[in-house]
């Protein structure tokens, strides 16, 4: 793979326009964000609607009745925050490690985190039942899935990203095979059903509770990938350039792994495998702001958030059975991510 | 010439009868077609038979009345007994060789059905070849079993009446969910299309919500016993999030049986699920679990016709149920049912917190 080089000294972003970047995607996934509460199969109209996101803020006479209320606030509220959150998270994640790999095709599917934490989601299905406990699998064995794919590609003490690559293919396949064990004994009545409905991936019975469950790990991991943006900046010049300017490559990127499988295990545990987001958002959002992970990686969350938002809205409102959310991110994102490429020969990696 | 072989062929048949009325059954060549219009042919009732198809032991010893016959079934199957009345009426179902599959799949164990020496084995006809001709290439006799509506159940009940030589029993449970058909038509047509029920099926309440759609069996059981199916428009069973159930506001929430742990009470404390007119009301009633469970097509279900009707229709509609599910019972598996066994069935410990369910209860005295 080609190395990217990157003006570490002056931004290609100047600090006017990042501001700019910043504050208009801000903006926009406010509106998404509210407009999303606004859609749905039971009619709320958009005032009501409104006026009922107000109530919570500045208690006032209800002028809607209970169900109205409910619907906002208890089917539309915490499913439209999980989809900010793990939107956000699955992009910066695919960014941050796209970055620390220098590789444009990495994502959290590639190195084996998202089938190793599937796997975890699913011995937790068959097991019991308790949501902290399937996220808590789902990490395990997606970190399980990150050290094998470590310990493989471990050459004369270093990890070349072409057996990281490989190594993740590798891990990822044999996940898989497990996945397709554990259907195979589980009960075809109760818990297969369970499996694969989640495997599909959905947001349709999102709860407050689980909002909290996954959203603390993603807010956190994803507080530690936006700090160390300087440092992913420094290693995507080559690991030779990072070393001579005294940064310790091994354990920046092992940080940034830890975090991308916290962030991806907390969203494959609640909302099942959503590919494509955490490929296909950090090429967009470097297609607008050049590779600065300063401002890539809040725009790429930014992005991810608006762009999964939007697509849930498709998945719950299109049609009276819900769509799983899944299958539309990969319909929309492999397409989206090959006219990208061939459009811009991968221009952002090119960008200096 | 023509009256010599006229003679000769009188002659021959009344030989022929006369042979026939002496062996009588045990000669009977069995001849039927199964769900794909294959012919299968046994040179006589069958004596040692294996099942596939989860359903098909129950509804096998329901037109049997005894698990005798039956010497391999698939590990869903013996669930399904030990879990319902099947253990207290046929105890020696438990013994049945349950190896011949395994429970994530319908691959058959060929070797294992060898071992079992079976006359005839049925299989199910819609999950490809693949799971058919291993048993075929074994030298085993096949018939193809097709499930999910009320024509396939009576081919299915029409095959193992062929099979075990109980055809005319056989005649009778069709005739008897017929005319449980035209009997609940009788009742239901009164009702003024604006006054029917709204009910909607949940397959799964638990892991997702997934609703029957109008051309499902469940679909056709909510007309049956008169109900009104707001999810009517989806095609098969669908996913669909709280907020279409609560556009749809159905009156009455009728549960599957498959989620083992699943119970009304569950609806009932779902916040997101609290307007609606049947949490409200407290009209959601898990499926009763009889010889087998009541929601998929099977020998009983013009019970489940019937009580389903009541729920929806609780001033209106009133069948003695109990009664005739002794009746039946007795019919059916030769066993007599008592009042304990028949709250068990009806579920009446979870399903009695729920309105009107005292109109199954047992009457004093």
């Amino acid at each position: 793979m080609s190395s990217i080089s990157v003006h570490t000294g002056r931004s290609a972003v100047q600090s006017q326009p990042r501001m700019l970047i910043w504050v208009g995607l801000a903006i926009l996934l406010g509106m998404t964000v509210l407009i999303s509460l606004g859609i749905g199969r039971y009619h709320v109209d958009f005032f009501t609607v409104v006026k009922i996101c107000w109530s919570r803020v500045y208690s006032s006479i209800p002028t809607w009745t209970d169900t109205d209320e409910r619907v906002v606030l208890l089917i539309r509220m915490p499913r439209i925050l999980m989809a900010v959150f793990a939107g956000a998270g699955l992009a910066l994640s695919g960014a941050g490690l796209q970055g620390v790999f220098r590789n444009p095709l990495v994502g959290p599917q590639i190195i084996g985190v998202s089938s190793g934490a599937a796997f975890g989601g699913v011995l937790a299905i068959l097991i019991w039942e308790s949501q902290i406990l399937t996220i808590l699998t789902a990490f395990v064995f997606g970190l399980i899935a990150v050290v094998i794919v470590f310990i493989m590609s471990r050459t004369n003490g270093r990890s070349p990203v072409l057996m990281l690559v490989l190594s993740g293919v590798v891990v990822s396949a044999f996940f898989t095979a497990l996945i397709s064990l554990a259907k195979y004994v589980a009960d075809p009545y109760d818990q297969l059903p369970a499996i694969v409905f989640w495997l599909m991936g959905s947001l349709a019975l999102i709860t407050y509770s689980k909002v909290v469950i996954a959203g603390i790990p993603i807010l956190l991991a994803g507080a530690v990938i936006y700090m160390i943006r300087f440092r992913i900046n420094i290693l995507s010049l080559g690991d030779e350039e990072a070393e001579s300017l005294g940064i310790k490559v091994g354990p920046t990127r092992w940080v940034l792994i830890l975090c991308a499988t916290l962030i991806t295990s907390a969203v494959v545990s609640v909302c099942g495998i959503i590919g494509w987001v955490g490929l296909v958002i950090p090429h967009v959002a470097r297609m607008i702001t050049g590779p600065d992970h300063r401002i890539l990686f809040p725009a790429s969350a930014l992005i991810g958030s608006i762009f999964f938002l939007l697509v849930d809205d498709i998945a719950r409102g299109a049609t009276q059975a819900e769509i799983p959310v899944g299958i539309l991110t990969a319909i929309i994102g492999a397409p989206v991510f090959a006219v990208l490429l061939k459009r811009t020969h991968a221009g952002g990696w090119k960008n200096d | 010439m023509m009256k010599r072989i006229n003679k000769v062929l009188l002659i021959s048949l009344s030989l022929f009868f006369m042979f026939s009325s002496l062996f009588g059954e045990t000669n009977q060549k069995v001849t039927f077609f199964d769900h794909y219009n294959n012919e299968v042919t046994l040179e006589k009732p069958a004596e040692r038979i294996i099942t596939i198809p989860k359903p098909a032991p129950s509804m096998f010893m329901a037109v049997d009345g005894s698990s005798e016959r039956i010497v391999g079934i698939h590990p869903g199957s013996m669930d399904a007994i030990r879990e319902g009345i099947m253990m207290q009426m046929f105890p020696d179902a438990i013994n049945i060789n349950s190896d011949i599959g395994n429970k994530g799949s319908y691959i058959p164990n060929v070797e294992e059905m060898l071992t079992l020496h079976p006359d005839i084995i049925f299989q199910w006809g819609n999950e490809g070849m693949g799971i058919v001709d291993p048993i075929k290439n074994a030298g085993l006799k096949v018939a193809l079993v097709k499930y999910g509506d009320q024509n396939s159940l009576e081919t299915m009940l029409n095959s193992f009446g062929s099979v075990s030589g109980k055809k005319d029993k056989v005649e009778t449970i069709i005739a008897w969910h017929k005319s449980t058909m035209s009997q609940l038509k009788q009742k239901t047509d009164i009702i003024p299309e604006s006054g029917k029920t709204r009910v909607i099926f949940l397959i799964r309440a638990l892991s997702s919500l997934k609703v029957a759609g109008g051309d499902t069996y469940h679909g056709l059981c909510i007309g049956l016993a008169g109900g009104k199916n707001p999810a009517r428009e989806i095609k098969g069973y669908k996913v669909v999030s709280p907020e279409q159930i609560i556009a749809w506001d159905p009156e009455v929430i009728f549960l599957n049986n498959f989620e083992a742990k699943l119970q009304p009470q569950d609806i009932y404390s779902n916040a997101m699920l609290a307007g609606l007119s049947a949490v409200k009301n407290k009209r959601v009633y898990r499926a009763p679990m009889g010889g087998y469970r009541w929601d998929p097509p099977n020998q009983e279900s013009p019970l489940m016709w019937k009580w389903l009707s009541m729920i929806f229709y609780p001033d209106q509609i009133s069948w003695d149920i109990r009664t005739e599910m002794k009746e039946k019972y007795q019919f059916l598996y030769n066993y007599t049912l008592k009042d304990d066994e028949i709250d068990a069935i009806l579920r009446f410990r979870m399903n009695g917190i729920s309105s009107n369910y005292q109109q199954f209860a047992r009457t004093e005295g």
